[in-house]
């Protein structure tokens, strides 16, 4: 981001609210705001560790909000070294996480690469846009190891106020895609056997009949796209139709 | 056109014949007393397949038909979903005979398999060349 850029984005960065929750994109709705901001509340009287998180619209990466905001409201918190923001654009569908020294241990940036791959963006894609930032705000609980996490105090505060659907992030859309082609894949290699087989050959000499095996008909499918059509060098023959 | 097909018992892999012969087994038969020529039939229903031709050289040489002494072998390939046939000979019997006696045999084979059912016109068939091996490689 331009050094002018982010100086006016610092002009505009209003003080953090009490309860840590600017949600200018109105992602929350209202009974998981105050669930939310009762979380993070808690966890901050536990532990003086602050989380925050701002939701935005707009052009301005998530990376950038998060990463001012950052710079912005650790000041006034208990131990600036230990904070996090979680920044979120809605217009863009960006997810950011900024975490200050102290916490950058617990939660490294493959770690935050992983739950915006794994919960963010699943949840997101899917239109569930409330519940991505419910699950995204519970895993980076677990992963600082906050006592809400570990004794599920944060999972039930949440569900008193009214989240359903369980804990349970959706399945990434590109997996889901491959598993269906995979499928697809699988039946057409199905249907291409079951036509082989039902080919029936028979087969007669002087000796008797028989039915000639599926297998033999595949292996000589296989040794024609192989080594071609054999050439009838001293023969004869002749074909027809009727 | 082909009448309905006959029923008979379904058989397992196996060489041996336990019930009253089929039309081509009964002219199979009838060569294979009076020559030393072997004659095979193949019947298959690909609808996939293209070349009944090439079809038939290859099951030619997955069957051992080359190895015969006198190279007097012959096959007869018949495809019941796309309808079309094919007939190979070894270079025996095709020296003997010529490329005119083939034509002619499957210009007729076309006719009894529009005018009769396929086993009847097959059997038809290898009568005729059972006929013609018998007198040019006769059997002792």
């Amino acid at each position: 981001m331009g050094a002018l850029a982010f100086a006016a984005l610092a002009d505009e960065i209003p003080a953090r609210p009490e309860f840590g929750i600017l949600d200018r994109a109105a992602l929350f709705p209202l009974p998981f705001l105050k669930a939310a901001e009762h979380v993070l509340s808690d966890h901050e009287n536990l532990t003086q560790e602050r989380i925050s998180i701002v939701t935005t619209d707009g052009d301005v990466p998530a990376e950038d909000v998060a990463s001012a905001y950052s710079e912005e409201w650790r000041k006034t918190a208990p131990r600036p070294p230990n904070t996090i923001v979680i920044a979120v654009n809605a217009d863009r569908g960006e997810l950011a996480i900024h975490t200050g020294l102290g916490l950058d241990p617990v939660l490294p940036a493959a770690k935050i690469a992983e739950i915006r791959k794994t919960i963010f963006k699943p949840e997101w894609k899917g239109g569930k846009k409330s519940r991505a930032m419910v699950l995204t705000l519970v895993e980076v609980l677990r992963d600082i190891g906050s006592p809400l996490a570990s004794e599920n105090e944060a999972v039930d505060t949440f569900e008193r106020a009214g989240f359903t659907g369980g804990w349970t992030p959706a399945v990434v859309v590109e997996r889901a895609w491959v598993v269906w082609l995979a499928v697809l894949g699988g039946l057409a290699a199905a249907v291409f056997v079951l036509l082989r087989i039902m080919i029936g050959e028979v087969h007669y000499t002087a000796a008797g009949w028989f039915r000639v095996p599926a297998s033999r008909n595949l292996a000589r499918m296989l040794h024609r796209w192989r080594r071609g059509t054999p050439t009838l060098v001293t023969g004869g023959g002749v074909s027809g139709e009727y | 056109m082909e009448n309905t097909e006959s029923v008979r018992s379904p058989k397992v892999e196996g060489a041996s014949e336990e019930h009253e012969p089929t039309p081509i087994l009964r002219a199979l038969r009838f060569v294979a007393k009076k020559s030393t020529g072997e004659v095979r039939v193949h019947v298959s229903r690909d609808r996939f397949e293209k070349d009944p031709m090439g079809t038939a050289l290859r099951l030619f040489e997955e069957f051992g038909m080359t190895r015969t002494t006198d190279r007097n072998a012959v096959l007869v390939y018949l495809n019941r979903a796309t309808r079309r046939f094919a007939v190979i000979a070894d270079e025996g019997v095709h020296r003997a005979v010529g490329q005119k006696y083939w034509d002619g045999l499957a210009a007729n084979f076309s006719e009894d398999l529009r005018g009769t059912h396929f086993e009847n016109a097959i059997a038809l068939l290898v009568f005729s060349v059972g006929t013609t091996l018998a007198k040019k490689f006769p059997r002792d």
